[in-house]
């Protein structure tokens, strides 16, 4: 049995992470929803993203 | 906050402000950036994160500014060029005032930083909505995932290695992962991203295409059903590489959810492997299956013991008629098509699709092939070519402005409509273009007046070009949307354009037209070549 239809009928609580636009239009529907605060992380610097990735990586094997 | 008086250029002043380390999404940016530019006494304003491709386009505008200097994507840029200073610093003050209005929006309530710490603090939140940018996509993804929570991943620009993995982890795991490059699902009646606000009812859709989803649910609305679930799976589920993994869950889901009694797919044509691993899960299934594969071999689809469809209209009747028992007449038959383009005459030789919709854009360049046309577009369906120059239509061009080929920088025309009236304005000028096809999406999402920010570029091109090419309209929508369907119909209308309630009614309608006795008579201005085969 697919544990995929368990949300089927169910209230449906959304996570808005990104566009804000969605979640201002899931208030108008009047559907309970929770914003992130998102930014991109390390400031969005791509050198410093890889090396905490690599970072990440390696605490993962360890 | 480094702050700059305004520097003297020519006739104009120029102003930038800095925002170390303040952060708002692409969409936000574009609203707060066109209310800056409406103002009175603005030539231009940039508002944006400081990303390497804002400081080029700056850089192209001649407003990058000094303070502009070592300033990182994490930094918000405000760039002013105004006839004076007076409107110069309103401009700002009104920059201001948008950012500061939408945090505002967000509730005073604490927001979390982190999806991390939103899970912690919703643990009956079911459904994580992601549209990061693309390369941060797939790790927010993951982590809603590994937290046993539903994924709809707006975000494009995620590899395709990435998605099977992230589709992998979600079947383990029993959890919807709907995407990437997933624009649209209704869950239990609730309208994610851009969606519709359609009837309950026991008709199940699963699609890897949005706007194909859209036109789906509309329609089965307009014919007087439901929807069930409608489920998005993005347009690469069904490729080689994915096999279709979340379009078997979905449906077998589908097969086992009380509520639904037909069952709906709607894809590109799937690779082989894929289409079999699809029809082999699917084989004995004990709910009738519509499939709408754009443009595959019909024959074989019902080979397979499903039923099929030609067209987003067809499948949503076909998945109605299995309902009822009755069979259901086209939205505009044949004979009506005829009458509407009776005493109609085209200005020019070709045809010019500017449009939202991805599927629509391909549905429209499959039919006017299947009609003998020859098809140009930036997204060529297979049998058309590719146009050479992005800028300039040639012979009946197709576009999809929602390709990255139109909105590197950009909202997507469902929610931005000033691309696509700047080529308007284009084709208006072309004494080339006798029709022009387009889109309205309406819906949650959705620009909230997009009929009337056409209607009023209409009119402006037909002034500035004096010309009156034929406007052809697929209205997508219900009434019960937002913007109304029956408000936005009335303002395209008015404005001189022919609405049609399906995609499938406006492109048998326009090859009607065009290949009638009251097609273009006279000589191509260019491409004379081009045309019909």
């Amino acid at each position: 049995m697919s544990g995929m239809r368990e949300i089927f009928g169910k209230e449906v609580v959304v996570i808005n992470v990104g566009l804000d636009l969605f979640a201002e239009e899931l208030e108008k529907a009047t559907v309970p929803v929770q914003r992130v605060a998102w930014r991109p992380p390390a400031q969005g610097k791509k050198k410093v993203q890889d090396l905490l990735a690599r970072i990440k990586k390696k605490k993962g094997k360890e | 906050m480094p702050e700059h008086a305004a520097a003297e250029s020519g006739m104009t002043v120029k102003k930038g402000l800095v925002h170390r380390d303040r952060y708002y999404d692409s969409v936000t940016l574009m609203r707060v950036t066109n209310e800056v530019r409406s103002r009175e006494g603005v030539c231009a304003a940039v508002v944006g994160m400081g990303t390497d491709f804002n400081i080029d386009s700056l850089k192209r505008m001649g407003l990058f500014l000094p303070e502009f200097d070592g300033v990182t994507p994490n930094d918000l840029l405000v760039a002013v060029e105004a006839e004076d200073d007076a409107a110069l610093e309103t401009a700002l003050a009104v920059a201001e005032e948008e950012m500061t209005r939408r945090r505002v929006i967000s509730g005073s309530d604490y927001i979390p930083p982190t999806l991390e710490r939103a899970l912690e603090m919703n643990p009956e939140a079911q459904v994580v909505l992601v549209s990061v940018p693309g390369r941060y996509a797939a790790g927010e993804a993951r982590k809603a995932l590994e937290a046993g929570r539903h994924v709809m991943l707006f975000s494009d620009n995620v590899s395709i290695e990435e998605e099977r993995s992230l589709k992998e982890l979600a079947v383990s795991k029993g959890l919807l992962m709907m995407g990437p490059d997933c624009g649209t699902a209704i869950l239990n009646g609730v309208p994610l991203a851009f969606a519709n606000v359609v009837r309950r009812g026991s008709i199940g859709v699963v699609a890897a295409s949005g706007t194909g989803l859209q036109e789906v649910t509309c329609l089965i609305d307009r014919f007087g059903f439901g929807i069930s679930q409608a489920l998005g799976v993005g347009g690469r589920d069904l490729s080689k590489e994915i096999g279709g993994l979340m379009t078997i869950e979905c449906v077998k889901a589908l097969l086992e959810d009380a509520a639904t009694e037909v069952i709906v797919i709607v894809s590109k044509p799937p690779a082989p492997e894929a289409q079999k691993s699809l029809f082999r899960e699917l084989e004995g299934a004990v709910k009738p299956i519509v499939i709408y594969f754009i443009g595959a071999d019909r024959e074989r689809i019902e080979e397979a013991g499903f039923v099929t469809a030609g067209d987003l209209e067809e499948t949503a009747s076909r998945a109605v008629e299995i309902l009822t028992g009755e069979p259901v007449g086209q939205l505009v038959p044949e004979n009506l098509a005829r009458e509407i383009v009776a005493n109609r005459k085209l200005p020019g030789p070709f045809v010019r699709g500017l449009y939202s919709g991805g599927t629509f854009c391909d549905e429209a360049q499959r039919k006017l092939m299947e009609a003998g046309f020859d098809v140009y577009s930036n997204t060529p369906a297979p049998g058309a070519r590719c146009v050479e120059d992005l800028q300039k239509s040639v012979g009946h061009t197709i576009l999809d402005l929602g390709d990255d080929d139109f909105t590197r920088g950009r909202a997507h025309p469902m929610i931005d409509p000033a691309e696509r009236i700047r080529r308007l304005e284009v084709e208006f000028a072309d004494d080339d273009a006798g029709l022009i096809l387009f889109d309205v999406v309406l819906g949650y999402g959705s620009h909230p007046d997009m009929g009337g920010a056409m209607a009023a570029a209409i009119r402006a091109a037909r002034e500035k070009s004096n010309r009156e090419p034929l406007l052809f309209c697929n209205l997508c929508g219900t009434e019960s949307d937002p913007q109304g369907f029956d408000k936005q119909r009335k303002v395209l209308e008015e404005a001189g354009v022919v609405v049609f309630p399906s995609h499938a009614s406006m492109l048998r309608t326009a090859t009607e037209l065009l290949s009638g006795k009251n097609a273009f008579k006279g000589k191509a201005a260019d491409h004379a070549e081009v045309g019909k085969e």
